[in-house]
């Protein structure tokens, strides 16, 4: 159990998906103008992130290593992953119309987001057992969504200020992510 | 054998769920109150989206 808390603080706070590997990027850059959006795109990785780690880990495990076609892991990963946008898309449209008129627009987003390919890999090459696939991709999407509502509330208020000309968008919002980046780094002594 | 035939089982089972998926994904009407939201889009950083703006003229 302190094993599994272990590695859920670590992949929130101190091996960050943003702040330590730079993974996902793009939606962290783009979608982070305004809080709501932070948190639409927060929710839906963090379902496309699970959904997607728990299909890749049963593939792996149940056709893969049988069939000793483990080299395809990340073709195959892919394919999982764009299957189960395309599916939570369809889904949330026939039968959650509420669900997809707030999620809706962040979901193609996510099949290009490579924490959610990350995510997948890592299970595997660390040869994590179901209980530590689940707290790992838990873990990761918690603290992909923390990352990314911590940052949009910076940026609406780097919005409200007036900063030199050439500091104006990307470059503040870059220089605001390196400290951010270095804040979470002093967390590398709690675990 | 049995490999190559694994390989080409996983592959066009996953290739063709992909295909079907898109196309159901693409001929479920949107719901009602949700018709705007791919308007509604404005475009953000990441231009690979099939959402962006900058593929809707293309597409069009």
């Amino acid at each position: 159990m302190g094993d599994l808390l272990t590695l859920f603080l670590s992949t929130v706070l101190i091996d960050n998906i943003i702040l330590s590997h730079f993974l996902g990027m793009c939606p962290f850059m783009g979608v982070s103008k305004n809080r709501s959006s932070a948190l639409g795109m927060g929710f839906a990785v963090l379902f496309v992130i699970v959904g997607a780690s728990l299909l890749s880990y049963a593939l792996y495990y149940l056709a893969l290593v049988p069939l000793g076609l483990e080299y395809l892991e990340l073709i195959t990963f892919i394919l999982v992953i764009a299957c189960f946008v395309q599916f939570t898309e369809l889904f949330l449209k026939k039968f959650i119309p509420s669900l997809y008129k707030s999620l809706g627009i962040f979901l193609p987003l996510i099949t290009t987001n490579c924490a959610v390919l990350y995510v997948a890999l890592d299970n595997i090459t660390n040869s994590y057992d179901l209980a530590h696939t689940i707290v790992n991709s838990v873990g990761v999407s918690v603290g992909f969504m923390l990352i990314l509502y911590i940052f949009s509330t910076i940026r609406e208020r780097l919005d409200a200020s007036t900063p030199l000309k050439s500091f104006v968008g990307n470059p503040l919002a870059l220089i605001t992510a390196g400290l951010m980046a270095l804040a979470f780094s002093g967390l590398a002594g709690l675990i | 054998m049995r490999q190559v035939l694994g390989l080409l089982g996983v592959l066009g089972t996953l290739g063709s769920l992909y295909a079907v998926l898109y196309y159901f994904n693409k001929k479920t009407p949107e719901p009602e109150g949700c018709e705007e939201i791919q308007n509604s889009c404005s475009g953000c950083g990441i231009t690979s989206c099939g959402r962006h703006p900058s593929h809707m003229s293309t597409e069009e």
